[in-house]
């Protein structure tokens, strides 16, 4: 019956293609046509287009149905590609539910699937990728079934725009400075930022006043490295904050803790008008300090300390009169040596061996 | 002993220190001689001679009455990497002020604690004790349980 339906239809080499092929199929299928009674599948209408069955007529109404939507070719090619497929494995996918995926065992052990045929397949062409074109953007590759509930979105201008000015801040400025300071990236990245004062002042012109935004950010990896950055901007406090960053991470130096938590004894520091008052504390007495040292502590890991700023508490130069005490601190090998004395960590000979 | 001497000596080595000087003279006395001695063996100064005012003595020389007037002391001065050893030397006990420390204080003060008025030890400072006309370290002080007028301090 279906022989005569294979006729060469009009145009289309595939369809010819896969007639030829799946007309080879159905004749070594045929002896299978009458096992496939009790298909109860409504969309396999496997190996039963023969009309003359009256046990199929529900198969044989849907074929109905879809004549009146579809072109006879395109029917055609339906059929053939479902009388490729056993019904039970269209019944194990749909009993898996929507996310199943079907396996077909490739049946050629000698190709490679996963070149393209010139002969048998057809190149596929999008339109439009000539070189110097407006391309489209790129056909999703969706493995899964159709879901066309999803939403595709494309990279358009405006996204790009946003993704390469959010990537200044962060990222981009962290390469850079690798490339300056030297550091590794990741670590520039990693690193515990803070700005400490962020302030609007003006510039006073005879025409009136500009103003320009001051940031000062204190940059530190939190086990013994700090430094401390300026960054001014007539843009905005972003593009300060910025620079102050930069500024920072340039200005990175090492300082000595005790036991990692604490200064080295106490120290009493004349920076300008400002006078530095510091005392090691014990451990988990806390930082209990002003609040632009409490965040250079946090910067540099520092956990406990005491002390007290007398006179200016500008902020400013509190910042910049303890970063320059700490850098200043005198270890005690450093002190012994001097003195030409030799100094020995009770607890580390006490607890060695 | 004079506090007021001691202070001299405190201040003048100071003054030394800032325009790194190599060595300097001081009078010479039974204290300086103490004091000397005891930032010598802890290793704020270098050297220590007798001498005159004019220097250093290459020979000894006795003391007489007829050159008791310009006998001094010598002392050499440390440096390490432009920074002087002595940070800061400065009294505890003032002129107008003593203070007397018992032997609990004095092992309080050796231990880290403030005592008083007086701050608590730092990282390489050393403190000297007077305790019956002899010159003592706190630390030694304190293992010998002696009590006496707190001096100076030097770190």
């Amino acid at each position: 019956m279906l022989k005569s339906s294979f006729q060469p239809l009009v145009g289309s080499n595939i369809i010819k293609r896969c007639l030829n092929t799946s007309a080879r199929l159905y004749e070594q299928s045929k002896p299978s046509i009458s096992k496939s009674d009790k298909a109860t599948d409504k969309t396999s209408t496997n190996n039963s287009i023969n009309a003359n069955d009256g046990t199929n007529s529900k198969v044989t109404k849907h074929l109905d149905f879809l004549k009146k939507y579809y072109t006879p070719e395109l029917l055609q090619s339906i059929q053939i590609s479902e009388s490729l497929i056993d019904p039970k494995d269209v019944l194990e996918l749909k009993k898996r539910g929507f996310r199943a995926n079907s396996k077909v065992a490739p049946t050629d052990k000698l190709s490679d699937y996963s070149r393209i045929d010139p002969i048998s397949q057809e190149p596929i062409l999008y339109p439009n990728q000539g070189v110097g074109r407006t391309p489209y953007p790129k056909i999703p590759d969706i493995q899964g079934p159709d879901r066309t509930d999803l939403k595709l979105r494309f990279k358009d201008e405006n996204t790009l725009k946003r993704k390469e000015a959010s990537a200044t801040s962060t990222r981009k400025i962290a390469d850079e400075l690798a490339k300056l300071t030297g550091l590794d990236a990741a670590y520039i990245r990693g690193l515990y930022v803070r700005p400490i004062i962020m302030k609007r002042v003006s510039l006073k012109t005879s025409k009136g006043n500009i103003p320009n935004f001051f940031v000062l950010t204190v940059v530190g990896d939190r086990n013994g490295t700090i430094g401390l950055g300026i960054g001014k901007s007539r843009d905005g406090i972003r593009t300060a904050a910025v620079k102050a960053h930069w500024n920072a991470v340039k200005n990175l130096t090492p300082i000595p803790r005790y036991e990692d938590r604490t200064i080295l004894g106490d120290f009493e520091y004349k920076y300008h008008a400002v006078k530095l008052f510091m005392r090691s504390a014990p451990a988990g007495f806390g930082l209990r300090v002003n609040r632009n040292i409490f965040e250079i502590c946090q910067a540099a890991g520092i956990k406990d300390l005491r002390g007290k700023v007398y006179k200016s508490r500008n902020p400013l130069l509190v910042c910049q009169g303890f970063v320059e005490a700490l850098t200043k601190q005198r270890s005690i090998e450093d002190l012994a040596a001097s003195r030409g004395k030799k100094i020995v960590d009770l607890r580390k000979v006490y607890y060695s061996h | 002993m004079s506090l007021v001497h001691l202070a001299n000596l405190c201040a003048h080595l100071k003054n030394c220190t800032n325009v790194n000087i190599a060595s300097t003279s001081v009078p010479f006395t039974r204290l300086h001689l103490q004091v000397a001695v005891g930032l010598y063996k802890e290793g704020f100064i270098s050297s220590l001679q007798k001498g005159s005012t004019e220097g250093p003595d290459l020979k000894a020389v006795d003391v007489t009455p007829d050159n008791i007037s310009t006998r001094r002391l010598w002392l050499g001065l440390k440096y390490r990497n432009n920074q002087p050893v002595i940070r800061d030397i400065s009294l505890i006990s003032k002129p107008g002020r003593k203070v007397n420390l018992t032997n609990e204080e004095v092992k309080a003060l050796a231990s880290g604690l403030a005592v008083r008025f007086i701050k608590p030890l730092q990282p390489a400072e050393c403190i000297f004790i007077k305790s019956k006309e002899e010159v003592f370290e706190i630390q030694e002080a304190a293992k010998r349980n002696l009590e006496g007028l707190a001096l100076y301090r030097v770190k």
